[in-house]
């Protein structure tokens, strides 16, 4: 019989056991390292992701490299693993949020491993300034990209229209939009997108005006007559019919498959040009690429490069060199590159951008030609966002939209609006 | 709630024992009987001084507090709920949008599930199978899946309006993106899961003696009049305990509003529910010391509507006794 005693017994050899012949493994495991990624987009995305790092795994023997995509709780969960310090060894940025991580202490400055661990000599001029926090480097832009116009070649060409082009203006634009909508003649098909709740188009239409969405001291970066001019553009446009109704735009979450011309109701989108190897993924008519419309033919044109995502590592990370390696492989070597393609922005080392532009596909060379293309017209990065300005975008600039589209508020109290409430959510 | 009654009957146990206990004069045999009742209730126990009161007793002191989620937290005193009384618009948006929400699908929900539950009493073939089959949605209906498909169903090449457009000739809108109808689509979707308050209907009308119908009948009255007269007064204490229930339900609604607006609460903050509201200020905006109070404020805000109901049951429930 079993007694009580015995079964205890039993029960602490096979507890000792199990951790026994865990110790070999797990003391082989500590002695290299094995780095976690955290990252979010596209399952396109993911699978170039993995396959670079099983690259890396290769030419690295001894460390391993993995991780996943996350995908709508990404910044919840970041910032939990923060607090549990437990943050990932490299971790995907985009500009707006990397200032406020690398101020609240969370990221390690790259600036030590530049030059050594990661080799810049081949980056483009001003890659570094990108991803600058402070006067340190935050982390590593994975690639440029650049605001554009992304339109579906075949609406226009049945209807017998001109896309839009570098030098199209906002004036023109609309007109163009109207006719397209007339010409492609379906229900809830539109021409445009209602850009009016997109703080990226908004930014840009203000740099054409010499201001931008904040200052170089944190604080908005426009007046109630810009924000008035911008939101009576819109709605004019709506009520023109040029741009989708109301209720196909509040479903847009600034992520290609929420957005209208994704989701097949309108012709053309305003997106960051690395995305446009995402939208021909999902679109079977093919895609052309432009500029944001201009104010003036010969006006500036409000473009500027801005890194596409940015990796950076976690303070807390137990092996940092390594990390850096990751990083370093990510960026310089030439596999990884053609792996990578376009898909996170244009790539920063110049001669990666050769190889990758070399490549047959055409979709990575219309974003590589789109991007040298505006070379001589792109202004300066601007400063770094300030707090509030995720929810500056989430909370302020699309309800306010929304509400001016569904026609519950007039242009002018839109404008107020935008004003007040964004002074209420930006904390310099 | 099992727990509770768990606990109710583990107590009475334990002081049964401890009567038999002193009668025997065995001091130490009621403190173990004593032991093996705390022992048999140290899952639940573990739980709820865990996972229940020490969460809920931390938040109560964060809600004093400015924490944001990185930094230590900062005492601010009764700053975060001054600001919910005089100085946040969406704090008043979402309490409209709860109130709309729990004042529409608590009496749309429980109507529906009582007339089900009236003709399933009746005596049909095949009960078990259609009871359960109206149950299913409450099982499923809670899900992230079925929020979903509701999504797929109302949105503006949804299910309903290639229906509409089919049938009438209608091109319907995105119902869950246009502000007037989303929160109805919430709603249907609340009232679509009648199935718990349904089972424990059936269950109060399998309670009533069926003589007194009888006796009605000789005595002349119809089916209104028995309704009104017999079943709505005997049933009233299964109502009162399903409008509790579901009110509270109702107060801490978040998956569907959550998935069918995207975590957005749009458009236009139409189907911004309180838990919604809290969720985005505790993880998109990281202010949890302010979502703490929203979350004492949500506390009491269910506390006294419970004892509202209390008191007004009253005037209205008639128990046998």
């Amino acid at each position: 019989m079993i007694s009580r005693r015995h079964l205890i017994q039993q029960a602490m050899a096979l507890g000792a056991g199990a951790l026994a012949s865990q110790i070999p493994f797990m003391s082989a495991k500590a002695a290299d390292a094995a780095l976690r990624l955290y990252w979010w987009g596209s399952p396109d995305r993911s699978k170039r992701t993995l396959d670079v790092a099983k690259l890396f795994e290769q030419s690295h023997p001894g460390v391993t490299a993995t991780g996943e995509a996350v995908g709508g709780d990404y910044w919840t969960k970041l910032a939990t693993m923060l607090v549990g310090r437990n943050l990932p060894d490299i971790i995907q940025f985009e500009p707006t949020t990397l200032p406020d991580y690398y101020r609240r202490g969370a990221m390690l400055p790259l600036d030590s491993y530049l030059g050594s661990t990661i080799k810049t000599e081949r980056f483009g001029p001003g890659v570094l300034d990108l991803a600058r926090v402070d006067g340190k480097v935050a982390g590593i832009a994975l690639g440029i990209n650049s605001f554009s116009v992304i339109y579906d070649t075949e609406a226009f060409s049945k209807a017998g229209l001109t896309p839009p082009s570098a030098k199209t203006t906002w004036k023109e634009f609309a007109d163009l939009s109207v006719e397209l909508t007339k010409a492609m003649g379906k229900e809830r098909v539109w021409a445009s997108p209602n850009a009016s709740r997109y703080n990226s188009v908004f930014d840009v239409w203000l740099h054409q005006r010499g201001k931008g969405l904040y200052t170089e001291d944190g604080q908005l970066g426009f007046n109630v007559d810009d924000a008035k001019e911008w939101y009576d553009y819109w709605e004019t446009l709506r009520q023109r019919g040029g741009c989708v109704a109301p209720d196909v735009q509040s479903l847009d979450q600034s992520q290609i498959d929420t957005n209208p011309l994704a989701r097949g109701n309108s012709a053309m989108s305003f997106a960051y040009s690395n995305q446009l190897i995402g939208y021909q993924s999902v679109l079977k008519q093919k895609l052309g690429i432009t500029n944001y419309p201009v104010t003036k033919t010969d006006g500036p044109s409000g473009l500027y490069y801005r890194p596409a995502l940015i990796w950076s590592i976690g303070k807390t990370s137990k092996s940092p060199d390594a990390a850096a390696a990751f990083i370093d492989f990510f960026v310089n070597d030439p596999e990884a590159g053609k792996v990578l393609s376009v898909e996170r922005g244009v790539p920063v080392n110049l001669d990666i951008r050769g190889v990758v532009g070399a490549l047959v596909d055409e979709v990575p060379r219309m974003t590589i030609d789109y991007v040298n293309a505006i070379a001589n017209r792109v202004g300066p990065y601007p400063p770094p966002a300030p707090k509030g300005a995720t929810e500056f975008d989430q909370m302020v600039m699309r309800p306010v939209a929304d509400q001016l589209s569904f026609g519950q508020i007039s242009v002018t109290q839109a404008a107020e609006r935008l004003i007040s409430e964004g002074k209420r959510v930006i904390r310099s | 709630m099992e727990a509770q009654y768990l606990r109710e009957d583990a107590s009475r146990i334990a002081t049964a024992a401890d009567r038999q206990a002193t009668t025997r004069h065995e001091c130490g045999s009621a403190l173990r009987y004593q032991l093996a009742s705390y022992s048999f209730l140290l899952p639940w126990l573990i739980g709820f001084f865990a996972l229940t009161l020490g969460p809920a007793l931390s938040s109560l002191y964060l809600s004093f507090t400015d924490y944001d989620l990185v930094d230590t937290p900062y005492w601010i005193g009764i700053g975060n709920y001054a600001r919910i009384a005089s100085d946040d618009p969406r704090f008043l948006k979402a309490m409209q949008v709860t109130f709309t929400f729990v004042v529409l699908s608590v009496p749309l929900k429980l109507t529906f599930a009582l007339a089900i539950a009236i003709t399933l009493n009746k005596g049909l073939r095949g009960l078990t199978f259609f009871r359960a089959v109206f149950y299913l949605p409450s099982l499923i209906g809670a899900s992230v899946a079925i929020a979903v498909l509701w999504r797929q169903i109302f949105a503006g090449d949804g299910l309903l309006n290639k229906l509409l457009a089919s049938v009438f000739g209608y091109e319907g809108p995105s119902w869950i993106s246009t502000p007037g109808t989303a929160l109805y689509t919430i709603v249907l979707l609340a009232v679509w899961q009648f199935g718990s308050p349904m089972i424990i209907f059936l269950a109060g009308l399998r309670q009533i003696p069926q003589d007194m119908y009888e006796a009605a009948s000789i005595d002349g009255a119809g089916a209104r009049r028995q309704f009104l007269k017999i079943t709505l007064p005997l049933l009233t204490p299964v109502i009162f305990f399903n409008a509790v229930i579901q009110t509270i339900d109702a107060f801490k609604a978040f998956t569907s509003a959550f998935v069918i607006s995207n975590g957005s609460g749009g458009p236009i903050d139409s189907t911004l529910f309180y838990t919604l509201y809290l969720y985005q200020e505790a993880f998109v905006n990281f202010r949890i010391g302010y979502a703490s109070a929203l979350a004492w404020v949500l506390v009491v805000i269910i506390c006294i509507f419970t004892a509202l109901s209390f008191l007004s049951a009253r005037f209205w429930v008639h128990y046998d006794d």
